[in-house]
């Protein structure tokens, strides 16, 4: 498959992965270009617990502070 | 004008291996709001003198962010870095006496990494309003977004909605490069032209 095609797949793929981010002070749930929950989470295990009880997703994909990606935690696995 | 120069952006900044961490949203930054950022990393070829480079690159961009984060030694015996602050001078110099009137419009935005560290080391900068990101990646985001939104003409997405798809974009640079057979220590240390390649493959594949 071409870099192109890849791509695009990835990026349409975005609502299959949940996203656990740093935000100001804390940690969010994201998804697909949204917000899944609006509270901020103290710590991230805490997001963590919350994202895995959140429902069913492909993947969760739990970042560092800096946004890059520390693991991915996949359904089948 | 040419229209490249009015979105060219010219980044200045260390390359070392700390500031990767605030280099990466700081171009993905400029890229997600329509500009375009150049960096003197952006190719590799050894038998280009750098400081020509550099030049190319300042007379190429309407704008300009300078980050002094880094200025200050950080063990004993290490020497000062002056690469940043020459590059300043170069710029503003370019400004203030390049007769092309063009030069006259450039912008630049001046970062710190630790407020007022600048009135240390650069004090003829006294007066100047210098911005500080707190070495927090998600912080320069919103400082850079806060700059660019400043004098761009168009709309911009807000700071968190760059912050968040910086992150998916790390996501999805992880599974491509993953599957090409990178490690995740490689996909880290990908060489500039590569990471800027894929940067902007992806961000115009989003506009799609």
């Amino acid at each position: 498959m071409d870099r192109k095609k890849s791509m695009k797949k990835l990026i349409n793929s975005a609502m299959e992965r949940l996203h656990i981010i740093k935000h100001q002070q804390g940690w969010v749930l994201w998804k697909g270009g949204d917000l899944v929950v609006p509270d901020i989470y103290t710590s991230k295990e805490s997001a963590i617990v919350h994202a895995r009880t959140h429902g069913p997703s492909d993947e969760l994909i739990i970042h560092r502070q800096d946004g890059t990606i520390e693991r991915i935690e996949r359904a089948n696995q | 004008m040419s229209d490249l120069f009015t979105k060219n952006v010219f980044i200045n900044c260390p390359f070392d291996e700390k500031y990767r961490v605030l280099l990466k949203p700081l171009l993905f930054t400029i890229k997600y709001c329509s500009l375009n950022p150049r960096i003197a990393s952006e190719r590799m070829d050894s038998s280009e003198v750098r400081i020509d480079k550099i030049q190319a690159i300042i007379e190429a961009c309407k704008y300009s962010i300078h980050d002094l984060s880094r200025i200050k030694a950080t063990e004993k015996g290490e020497f000062y870095r002056l690469n940043i602050a020459l590059e300043i001078g170069l710029d503003m110099g370019c400004k203030l006496y390049n007769p092309d009137p063009k030069y006259k419009t450039k912008q630049s935005l001046i970062l710190e990494g630790e407020k007022f560290s600048y009135q240390k080391a650069l004090s003829d900068l006294s007066g100047s309003d210098v911005r500080c990101h707190h070495d927090d990646p998600e912080q320069l985001v919103e400082e850079v977004r806060a700059w660019l939104a400043s004098f761009v003409e168009w709309d911009l997405p807000g700071p968190n909605t760059i912050w968040y798809e910086y992150n998916a974009f790390n996501m999805d640079l992880f599974t491509e490069f993953t599957a090409n057979g990178f490690k995740k220590d490689q996909i880290e240390q990908l060489n500039m032209p590569e990471y800027l390649r894929y940067l902007n493959q992806w961000i115009d594949l989003k506009r799609v």
